[in-house]
């Protein structure tokens, strides 16, 4: 009879406390945009902003698997201080699959936080530019950052500093080119400077006339009375309003 | 000889009496008729501020405004224009239409009775005839197809050339977005929201669709809802929406649309959280100088700043370009 009344009681919890069985499996999942690589033996670091619990460090919470949802054989390690976990594979990335980064809301931080959901990067052999050709290694941020990495390609593929406030890293280097291309092209009755930025500048400007913003980075300035010969200053600036970077064009 | 002469002096009287009455015959046979009209009949890029003018050869007295319809041409079938006003000013009979004319339009001129009363008589004719108001993608003409705009101008002198700057309806747009993580070290971690408000002028404007855009693709969309209520201020509209778990650099795209469903403003603005604060709100306001106001090409020629403002605050593809015959 005690047995009976145990068991009953057992299942009246399942019941009342679903979540004792899913546990973390009910979290969302975040998937983030899908990268292009070309290194395929292409390595993945993941950041933290503060050291990981070990005990959560472990296969099943880092992980590779391709479009057919097989798992790659990968290797794991972690850095020194526990903030960076790395996810190597033993066998190279085929063309034409694309493979998914996952990062489990099971993993916990020291002081025993959870991540508030999973996070899938899909990523590619391909030859999209997103990539640091020079890294065979990157960092993914974690959570919701996806493109907060592509920003600083240029600079550095693992050097992401955690955000004093958040929990965990978002990557925040500015990278050292902001204005990453300026062009001009001349018209009959006016000069047309294009700039393509980094993702850090929200605003471009030459002396006071501000550039139109046409989306994808890339901001466009018409000006007429423009002398060829003469020259333009641009300048990137931040949210904020701090010039990121100055660059000097001549009117052709 | 005193008979011939008595003849002659009888003759004379009567041709002085005659001739006042014979010249006035004359001129009653000028039929009041139509000189000419502005915009002429079958116009194709008449400029939407046209100020429809019909010119008779004779001084207007008085007129009929019953007779005298404006039509507008939608899916094949003419509609009443409302017309405000009919002047006269001296010959010229000048029709005012209550809102202004629209691009791509047709609209067709009508008399149907006696609309007009001259000096010389009563107009008493049945007239109709229209005119469109196509236009011109400035974009084309300065961009894409430079060669237009050069035959355009061995046609057309610059000040028969005008280019129309859309009206703008975005006042404002702020974005307030939080990241994911805690504020505090000691709090649990949540998910990532952002609120984006947008601030319009209350005149043609229905909806706000907003996207979160990030590499020209679509990350999040949705149609903010109207700030109802005490926040609510006069002649403006706010809308709001929230996003949550959207990364911290992306493309704002807000598509104000009209009654019809038609798009009739539209702005990107680029957002990036800043390095190291958990919040970072972002406000942009918008004035303008040009917006909804023609210009000819000869006004922007002179005056450089004013060319320099209508490229900067207008989309070129979005600014039109018709032309006045003379």
């Amino acid at each position: 009879m005690k047995k009976i009344t145990i068991l009953f009681m057992m299942v009246c919890s399942l019941i009342v406390f679903p979540g004792i069985l899913q546990g973390q499996a009910s979290i969302k999942e975040v998937t983030l945009n899908e990268r292009a690589i070309q290194d395929p033996m292409k390595s993945w670091t993941i950041t933290f902003s503060q050291p990981i619990n070990k005990g959560t460090f472990k296969k099943q919470n880092f992980l590779i698997k391709d479009d057919k949802k097989r798992q790659v054989k990968a290797k794991l390690s972690l850095s020194k201080d526990e903030r960076k976990v790395t996810i190597t594979p033993e066998s190279p990335y085929k063309k034409e699959v694309t493979y998914y980064l996952y990062v489990k809301g099971n993993v916990k931080s020291g002081s025993n936080q959870f991540l508030n959901e999973h996070t899938v990067l899909p990523f590619k052999i391909g030859t999209a530019s997103k990539e640091s050709k020079s890294s065979n290694e990157k960092t993914v941020t974690n959570a919701k950052q996806p493109t907060s990495s592509s920003g600083k390609t240029s600079s550095s593929g693992s050097n992401s500093k955690p955000s004093s406030n958040s929990k965990y890293s978002t990557s925040s280097k500015t990278p050292e080119k902001n204005l990453v291309k300026v062009q001009t092209k001349k018209h009959s009755h006016f000069d047309e400077i294009s700039v393509q930025v980094s993702d850090y500048v929200t605003k471009v400007k030459a002396g006071s006339d501000e550039f139109e913003y046409k989306g994808n980075n890339l901001f466009v300035l018409y000006k007429p009375g423009l002398k060829s010969g003469e020259k333009i200053t641009v300048k990137g600036y931040s949210m904020s309003g701090k010039v990121l970077e100055t660059k000097e064009v001549v009117i052709p | 000889m005193k008979k011939l002469k008595g003849i002659g002096v009888a003759f004379i009287l009567l041709l002085s009496i005659l001739m006042p009455a014979l010249n006035q015959s004359v001129s009653a046979a000028a039929a009041p008729r139509i000189d000419h009209t502005s915009p002429a009949a079958n116009e194709q890029n008449v400029p939407i501020d046209t100020d429809i003018r019909i010119y008779f050869n004779s001084d207007i007295r008085g007129i009929s405004s019953q007779y005298i319809k404006l039509f507008e041409k939608s899916n094949g079938t003419y509609y009443d224009f409302p017309i405000k006003t009919v002047k006269k000013d001296g010959e010229a009979l000048h029709i005012l239409p209550e809102k202004s004319l629209g691009f791509n339009k047709e609209y067709m001129v009508q008399f149907n009775g006696p609309a007009v009363d001259l000096q010389n008589g009563t107009y008493n004719q049945h007239l109709s005839y229209t005119f469109q108001t196509n236009y011109i993608d400035f974009y084309e003409l300065m961009v894409v197809n430079e060669g237009r705009l050069m035959n355009m101008l061995d046609t057309y002198a610059p000040r028969q050339i005008k280019a129309f700057a859309p009206k703008r309806y975005i006042n404002e747009i702020s974005v307030i977005h939080k990241k994911t993580g805690s504020l505090k070290g000691d709090q649990a971690s949540f998910n990532g929201i952002t609120n984006i408000d947008i601030n319009t002028k209350s005149e043609d404007v229905a909806s706000v669709h907003v996207d979160i855009m990030k590499n020209d693709n679509i990350l999040q969309k949705g149609y903010a809802s109207k700030v109802t209520g005490t926040k609510a201020s006069k002649n403006q509209f706010t809308f709001d929406i929230g996003f949550s778990n959207i990364p911290d650099f992306y493309d704002v795209r807000v598509t104000v649309l009209n009654n019809a469903q038609q798009t009739i403003d539209s702005k990107i603005i680029k957002f990036a959280a800043e390095d190291g604060k958990a919040i970072t709100s972002f406000k942009e306001s918008y004035k303008y100088k040009t917006a909804g106001n023609g210009y000819t090409f000869h006004e922007l020629l002179s005056k450089e700043s004013l060319f320099s403002d209508l490229l900067s605050e207008s989309l070129m593809q979005d600014i039109k370009v018709q032309v006045e015959d003379r």
